[in-house]
C-alpha cells in the first residue's frame, strides 16, 4: 500500500443532540481511491465535510502529510491540496465563470489590489481547455450553462491546483452519463498522478467498479472496510443497511399493466427552443417513464405539464372533466401532484418544519369554514410521515435536519396528504439512499395498483426499465421512441435512443 | 424539545401575571397614595377622575407643591434645538428655568399633532404643571388642550395664532389657558411702508402672500393698509412663488419693465432665497445701485450687502421673545403666583431693521443661543406674582433693534 | 435552547422595562392615566403593524404607510367632508386601495414592493401637502372619540382578527411559506401572486384604520398627517423580533411586544425627565441590543 497522506483518528461530530459521526477512524492513501458507503445520514458526508474544511470536528485528531491538520474553512484546505466537490451547486450565480473559477483566489491574481480582469479569463481559458471544456466562455455567466456544466467547470476549478486529495461527494448522481464518464476519467487520471480519492456515492456499481477500497458507516458509525474482491454490491448492501436484502427492489413484476382509461391527455406541447410538439397519453394506473439526456427538455415538459410553466403551443388536459391544466393552482385543485428534480430548492420550505411541509398544499381539505385548526394540521401531518415513515423524532422537526431520503418522503407525503390522483415525479430518488428508494419505487408500485397514475422522468436508465410500464425517451426537445415493459429491454436499446 | 417549549411558555404566562398584577396594584397604590405626599401622579388621577373638582381645587395643589419645596415642573414641546431660532429658545428657556429655579422637561422634534399630543400625555403623566407648545396645527390647540384641562395642567402657545372661530372659543373656554401668543406681521407690514414713505417713496409695485395662509393674508393687508395710509400707491401687484427663484425674478423684471417709474418693492417674505432673488433681479436691471428700495419681510442671506448698497430699506425678524414670554407667564401660573380669567392674547411685532448697522446688530446679537437678551430681573419679575396681561405684552412692545443695543450694552 | 432564549428576549425585554418604570418613577408610571395614555398611543402603530406583518411574512416591506395614511385621509375628507362615519368608511377603502395599488405595481409591474412603498408615500404625502395648503381639514367632531375605551376596542378587534387570520386560515400561512420559499409554494399549487395581493390589501385596511385613529388624536388633517408611521411601525416590528426575511418566523406577536416596547420606552424616559440630548442616543442603544438579540436570522445562513 502506498504511503498514508491523511490520517484522521477517533472524529466525533455532534449537532446538538445528533451524532452525526461517531469514534470513525480512517486513512487516505496516495493514489488510491477509497469509496464511502452508507444510507443518508450515516455520517460519510459529514466525515469527508470535516476533512475538506467545511466544519471542524467535535473530537478527533488529523494528521496531513505528517503534520496536524486542523482546517479553519473550506479555503484553508484548497490551500493545503484537498479540494472538495459536492452533490450541490458549488458555484455562484451573478459571476463569470472566471470569476467563479478563482473566487476566494483573487489576491494570488491581483496586481496592487486590483484583480486583473483580463488575467483572469485567460487562466480560466487555459484550465477549461484543458479540462474538455473548450466550449466555455470564461466571461460568460455562470448561470448560462447548465447544472452538468457548472459541475464540470467547478471540477475543473478543482483540478486547476493540483490537489493531493480529492473528495468527491455525490457528484455523478446529478450529471448525465456523459458527464459521469467525464468524471470517471479523471479519476483514474488522478489516481494515476498520487492522488488521494475519495468516493461518497449511492451508485454501488459505480463504486465497485473504481475504489480500491470501500469504508462503510452506518448511523455514524464505522462498520468495516472492504478491499479488493470483496468490494461487491451484495456485500456493501448489506452492511451499509445491517440486514440481508432479498431479490431486487424495483416492480417484481414485467408486464405492462394500466387501465384503458386516459387520465391525462399531453397534446402538441411545445415550449419555443426548449421541446416541441410532444404528445402523449397517460393512464389510470401507469407508470409512464420519460428518459432522455439532461438537457433534451424533459424536466422543463414535467414543469410545463404540471402547469409551471407557460406553453408556447398545445394542451395538457385532464380527460376526467375537460380540465386544462394552465397554473399550478388548477393542477393541485385536481388532484394532479408534482415532485422537483432540485428539492431543497423547488420543493422544500428549509426553515420550517416537517408537519408545516406536509401540510402545505392540504389546507383546502382540512379547513373548518376558512378556519385551520392546529389539531387538524398536525393529524394529517403525522398520519402521513407515519404511513411512509419518515425519519423524525416528531412532526416538529424542522425539516432541514433531515437526510435527503428523508426530505423526499417528505415530499411525497405532501402531496399523499393531499389525495393526489396523478403524480409527475422529476428524478425521485436522485440523491437518495438505497434504502429509502427501495421504499419509494414499492409505494409507487402501491400507488399504480391505487389506480393513481405517475408520469416519472429519470437519468438512471435501470430506474426506468425497473419502474415503468411504457418509457418514452425524448432527445433534443422530440419525442424520439417509445418502449413497453418487458423482461428484455436492455439499457442500451434506450441509451441508443436518446444519444 | 417539547419541555423546553412548555417552560417557555410557562415562564412567559408568569411574566404577563407579573405585568397584570403590578398594573392593577400600580393603580390602587397610587390613588391611596393620595392623601399622603401629594404626588404629582395622584394628583392628576384624582382630578382626571372628577372633572368638576374645579379650579380652586387645583391651584391649592399647586401651591401645596411649591409650598413643599418641589420645584415647579414644565413639559415643554419644541421643534428642536438645532436652528438659530430653536437652538436659542432652547437656550434661553433653559437658563430662565435655572434662575426661577424651574425644572423643564423637553420633548424634541414632534411634528404632527398626534405626535405632540402623546408627548402632552405623557410629560402630564411626568408631573408636569405646566405645557408649552407651538401647535403644529389648529387642531393642535384643542387636542391638547383638552389633554391639559382634563389633567388640570396650565398650557400656553406662542407662535401661531388660532385662525378657527369654534376652536378659539373653546380654547377661550379652556381655564388652563395661560397664554398664546402671536406674531403682528400687520403692524410691522405698515411699519415697513412708513419707512419707505419717510423716504419719500410714493410709488411701488408688491409681492404679495398666498392668500389661503393667514399669516400670509396678514402680511398683505399690513403692506396695502399701510400704503393707503402713507399715501404710497401700489402699481402692481404679483403673487410672491416661494421656493422657486427665478419666478420671482421675473416678477421684479416685469415691475421694472411694465412701471418705469417704480421706486420701491414690498415683498411679504424673503426667506427661502426670494430676498436674494429679488436683489440679484435689481442688480441686473441696469439700473443705478440703490435707486429702487426693497422691503422684505424677514431677514436672509446677503441682507447685510444690500442694506450698505442701499437697494435694501427695510427687513424684520426676531420671534424668540415671543416664545419665552409665553413660558414665563406660564411658569408664574404653574407656580401659583398669578391669577386670570381668561387665557391671555398677546402680540409681537418682529424687530424692524432699517439700516446696515441696524442689521449688523441683529445678526450678531439675535437669535443667538449664547447671547441672552432678557435679564434675571426681568426673567423673575415676569414670572413672579401680580403679572398681568399689560406687563407681558409692554415686554413684547418693547423688542426693538434699541432694546437689543441695550441689553447687549452697546451705545 | 439558545433559539428559545432568544425568542424570549423581546417578551423579556418589555416585562424588565414595564418593571423599571413601575418602580423608577415614584409610580407616575403606574397610574391609571399613564397606562390608559400608552394604549391610545401605541394603537395607530401597533394597527398598522399588525397589516404591515402580513406583507412581512411574504418578505415585502411595506414603505407606503405614512404617505398612504395621508393619502387616504385627504380623499376620505373631499368626499366625505365632516360625515364621521362615512370618514372611517372611506379612510379604509382607499387604504385598501393603496394597498391594492402597490400590489398591482409589485406583482404587475415586477418592481420591488419597498419601492412600489415608496412611490405611493412620496406620492401620498405630496397630494396630502398640496391638498392641505389650499383646504383647511379640521375634523372637530372626529377628537371626541378620543377616548381609551373606543382605542381599546379598535385596538383588540384589529389585534385578535390579525392574529386569527394569521396563524389559523390559509391567508397567514400562505404568507409565511411563501416568505420561506416562494417557488416551491407555487409549486404546490398556491396562487403566489393572489396571496400576495391580499396581504397588502389587508395592510391596507390597517392602514386606513390607523388613519382614523390619528384623525381622532389630531382632530385634523395636514400635509404631515401620518408623518413617520412606516419609520415607526418597522422599527417596533422589529424590537418584536419579526423575521425581516419572512417566512415561518414571522409572528403576529411582534407587532404588539414591538409597539409597547416603543411606546413605553418613550413614555418612561418622560417620566424620568432625561436631558433630550440624550434621549435619542439611550432609544439607539436600547433598539440595537434588543435587535441584535431578538432579531430572527434562520435565513441569514449565508453571513458567515
Amino acid at each position: 500500500m502506498e504511503e498514508v497522506i491523511l490520517k484522521a483518528e477517533n472524529m466525533f461530530k455532534e449537532f446538538g443532540a445528533t451524532k452525526a459521526v461517531n469514534d470513525v477512524t480512517m486513512e487516505l492513501h496516495k493514489g488510491c481511491v477509497l469509496g464511502l458507503v452508507g444510507e443518508n445520514g450515516s455520517g460519510k458526508s459529514t466525515l469527508s465535510s470535516m476533512i475538506a474544511g467545511v466544519y471542524p470536528p467535535t473530537k478527533g485528531v488529523m494528521t496531513y502529510k505528517g503534520q496536524e491538520y486542523k482546517p479553519k474553512t473550506v479555503l484553508d484546505a484548497r490551500k493545503e491540496g484537498i479540494q472538495y466537490l459536492t452533490q450541490e451547486q458549488g458555484t455562484i450565480d451573478g459571476m463569470t465563470v472566471a470569476e467563479n473559477m478563482f473566487l476566494g483566489e483573487e489576491d494570488q491574481m491581483s496586481k496592487m489590489g486590483n484583480v486583473s480582469i483580463r488575467k483572469l479569463n485567460m487562466l480560466a481559458r487555459e484550465i477549461l481547455y484543458k479540462n474538455g471544456l473548450d466550449y466555455v466562455d470564461p466571461k460568460a455567466m455562470i448561470e448560462t450553462y447548465s447544472f452538468e456544466d457548472r459541475k464540470m467547470i467547478e471540477t475543473a476549478r478543482a483540478l486547476s491546483h493540483q490537489p493531493s486529495i480529492l473528495i468527491i461527494d455525490e457528484t455523478t448522481t446529478a450529471l448525465s452519463q456523459k458527464g459521469r464518464e467525464r468524471i470517471y476519467e479523471i479519476i483514474l487520471e488522478q489516481k494515476k498522478l498520487g492522488t488521494a480519492i475519495v468516493i461518497i456515492s449511492h451508485d454501488l456499481d459505480e463504486v465497485q467498479k473504481l475504489c480500491d477500497e470501500v469504508l462503510i458507516m452506518r448511523d455514524g458509525i464505522y462498520i468495516d472496510t472492504l478491499k479488493g474482491e470483496a468490494i461487491n454490491a451484495h456485500n456493501m448492501r448489506e452492511k451499509m443497511i445491517g440486514r440481508k436484502i432479498e431479490g431486487s427492489y424495483y416492480r417484481g413484476d414485467f408486464e405492462c399493466t394500466y387501465e384503458e382509461e386516459v387520465v391525462l391527455a399531453v397534446k402538441n406541447l411545445s415550449v419555443a427552443g426548449v421541446f416541441e410538439d410532444v404528445s402523449f397519453d397517460l393512464h389510470k394506473g401507469e407508470i409512464l417513464g420519460i428518459g432522455g439526456l439532461s438537457e433534451c427538455g424533459m424536466h422543463e415538459l414535467l414543469k410545463t405539464v404540471f402547469g409551471a410553466v407557460r406553453p408556447t403551443t398545445g394542451s395538457v388536459v385532464l380527460t376526467k372533466n375537460n380540465v386544462s391544466l394552465k397554473n399550478t393552482t388548477i393542477s393541485v385543485k385536481n388532484k394532479v401532484a408534482y415532485i422537483p428534480k432540485d428539492r431543497d430548492k423547488e420543493s422544500l420550505f428549509q426553515p420550517t418544519s416537517i408537519k408545516d411541509n406536509i401540510v402545505a398544499s392540504s389546507y383546502d381539505k382540512i379547513k373548518k369554514g376558512i378556519f385551520i385548526r392546529p389539531s387538524d394540521e398536525k393529524k394529517i401531518a403525522d398520519e402521513q410521515a407515519k404511513k411512509i415513515e419518515v425519519k423524525m423524532q416528531n412532526i416538529e422537526q424542522l425539516i432541514r435536519d433531515l437526510s435527503g431520503g428523508n426530505k423526499q418522503k417528505v415530499v411525497i407525503a405532501k402531496w399523499l396528504a393531499n389525495d393526489s390522483k396523478i403524480f409527475i415525479m422529476d428524478c425521485p430518488t436522485r440523491g437518495i439512499d438505497i434504502g429509502v428508494k427501495a421504499k419509494i419505487y414499492k409505494l409507487m408500485d402501491t400507488l399504480k395498483h391505487e389506480g393513481i397514475s405517475i408520469l416519472m422522468v429519470s437519468e438512471e436508465m435501470t430506474e426506468l426499465i425497473g419502474m415503468a410500464d411504457r418509457i418514452i425517451t425524448m432527445k433534443d426537445g422530440r419525442l424520439s421512441k417509445e418502449f413497453t415493459r418487458s423482461t428484455d429491454l436492455s439499457e442500451s436499446s434506450i441509451i441508443s435512443a436518446i444519444v | 424539545m417539547k419541555s423546553t417549549k412548555k417552560v417557555t411558555r410557562f415562564i412567559a404566562l408568569i411574566m404577563v401575571m407579573i405585568l397584570c398584577l403590578f398594573s392593577i396594584a400600580g393603580c390602587s397604590n397610587t390613588s391611596s397614595n393620595n392623601t399622603g405626599a401629594g404626588d404629582d401622579g395622584s394628583a392628576q388621577t384624582a382630578e382626571s377622575s372628577g372633572n368638576e373638582s374645579g379650579e380652586s381645587a387645583d391651584t391649592s395643589n399647586d401651591t401645596a407643591d411649591t409650598a413643599g419645596g418641589e420645584k415647579v415642573k414644565i413639559g415643554m414641546i419644541w421643534y428642536g434645538n438645532t436652528d438659530a431660532m430653536g437652538g436659542t429658545f432652547y437656550s434661553w428657556a433653559n437658563h430662565a428655568a435655572e434662575v426661577l429655579g424651574v425644572e423643564l422637561v423637553w420633548k424634541l422634534g414632534s411634528f404632527t399633532t398626534a405626535d405632540e399630543l402623546t408627548d402632552c400625555e405623557n410629560l402630564i403623566s411626568a408631573g408636569c404643571q405646566g405645557i408649552y407648545f407651538v401647535p403644529m396645527d389648529t387642531a393642535a390647540n384643542l387636542q391638547l388642550g383638552n389633554a391639559c384641562k382634563d389633567a388640570g395642567v396650565y398650557w400656553a402657545t406662542s407662535n401661531r395664532q388660532i385662525a378657527d372661530a369654534d376652536v378659539l372659543a373653546a380654547c377661550e373656554a379652556n381655564p388652563y389657558f395661560v397664554a398664546r401668543v402671536y406674531d403682528n406681521s400687520y403692524d410691522v407690514c405698515k411699519e415697513m411702508v412708513k419707512v419707505l414713505a419717510d423716504q419719500g417713496i410714493t410709488k411701488v409695485c408688491m409681492l404679495s402672500g398666498d392668500p389661503t395662509d393667514a399669516m400670509m393674508v396678514d402680511r398683505t393687508k399690513g403692506f396695502e393698509d399701510g400704503c393707503k395710509e402713507y399715501n404710497v400707491e401700489i402699481l402692481a401687484t404679483s403673487q410672491l412663488v416661494s421656493g422657486d427663484a427665478s419666478a420671482n425674478v421675473d416678477s421684479v423684471n416685469n415691475f421694472l419693465t411694465l412701471y418705469p417709474n417704480v421706486e420701491a418693492i414690498l415683498a411679504v417674505s424673503g426667506t427661502a432665497g426670494v430676498g436674494e432673488a429679488i436683489i440679484t433681479a435689481l442688480e441686473a436691471s441696469g439700473r443705478e445701485t440703490g435707486s429702487v428700495k426693497v422691503a422684505a419681510f424677514d431677514t436672509f442671506e446677503g441682507n447685510q450687502k444690500a442694506f450698505e448698497d442701499g437697494w435694501l430699506a427695510a427687513s424684520c425678524g426676531g420671534y424668540t421673545s415671543e416664545c419665552l414670554v409665553s413660558l414665563l407667564a406660564l411658569i408664574s401660573r404653574a407656580s401659583g403666583n398669578s391669577e386670570a380669567d381668561a387665557v391671555m392674547p398677546l402680540t409681537l411685532s418682529p424687530l424692524l431693521i432699517t439700516s446696515a448697522e441696524e442689521m449688523e446688530t441683529f445678526s450678531q446679537y439675535v437669535d443667538n443661543p449664547d447671547v441672552q437678551l432678557y435679564s434675571d430681573d426681568i426673567i423673575k419679575q415676569l414670572a413672579g406674582p401680580g403679572m398681568g396681561i399689560e406687563d407681558y405684552q409692554k415686554v413684547l412692545d418693547d423688542w426693538s433693534i434699541e432694546f437689543v443695543k441695550q441689553a447687549v450694552g452697546i451705545q | 435552547m439558545r433559539e428559545q432564549i432568544k425568542k424570549m428576549v423581546p417578551v423579556a425585554g418589555l416585562v424588565i422595562m414595564f418593571l423599571l418604570f413601575a418602580f423608577t418613577t415614584d409610580g407616575k408610571f403606574l397610574t391609571r392615566v399613564n397606562l390608559q395614555n400608552l394604549i391610545i398611543q401605541s394603537a395607530i402603530t401597533m394597527v398598522a403593524a399588525v397589516g404591515t406583518a402580513f406583507v412581512m411574512a411574504h418578505n415585502n416591506l411595506d414603505f407606503s404607510l405614512g404617505g398612504a395614511c395621508a393619502l387616504s385621509c385627504v380623499l376620505s375628507y373631499l368626499i366625505a367632508g365632516q360625515n364621521l362615519p362615512l370618514f372611517f368608511i372611506l379612510c379604509i377603502v382607499f387604504g385598501i386601495v393603496c394597498g391594492l395599488f402597490s400590489a398591482l405595481l409589485h406583482i404587475k409591474g415586477q418592481i420591488p414592493a419597498f419601492m412600489a412603498g415608496m412611490c405611493l408615500m412620496f406620492a401620498g404625502r405630496g397630494v396630502a401637502q398640496s391638498v392641505a395648503a389650499n383646504t383647511n381639514m379640521l375634523m372637530v367632531s372626529a377628537a371626541s372619540l378620543n377616548n381609551v375605551w373606543f382605542f381599546l376596542i379598535v385596538l383588540v378587534v384589529v389585534v385578535v382578527l390579525g392574529f386569527v387570520i394569521f396563524n389559523y386560515t390559509k391567508i397567514g400561512k400562505y404568507q409565511k411559506l411563501i416568505g420561506t420559499n416562494p417557488k416551491a409554494t407555487s409549486l404546490s399549487g398556491i396562487n403566489v401572486n393572489a396571496y400576495k395581493t391580499i396581504a397588502f390589501a389587508l395592510s391596507g385596511a390597517t392602514i386606513g384604520i390607523a388613519a382614523c385613529l390619528t384623525v381622532i388624536r389630531s382632530a385634523s388633517i395636514i400635509g404631515n398627517t401620518g408623518l413617520n408611521l412606516e419609520t415607526n411601525v418597522l422599527l417596533a416590528l422589529s424590537l418584536g423580533g419579526i423575521s425581516i426575511t419572512g417566512g415561518s418566523a414571522t409572528k403576529m406577536r411582534s407587532a404588539i411586544i414591538g409597539t409597547l416596547i416603543f411606546f413605553i420606552l418613550n413614555n418612561g424616559l418622560t417620566l424620568w425627565g432625561l436631558n433630550p440630548d440624550y434621549v435619542d442616543i439611550v432609544k439607539a442603544a436600547f433598539f440595537l441590543l434588543t435587535v441584535t438579540i431578538s432579531i430572527d436570522r434562520t435565513q441569514y445562513d449565508m453571513i458567515a
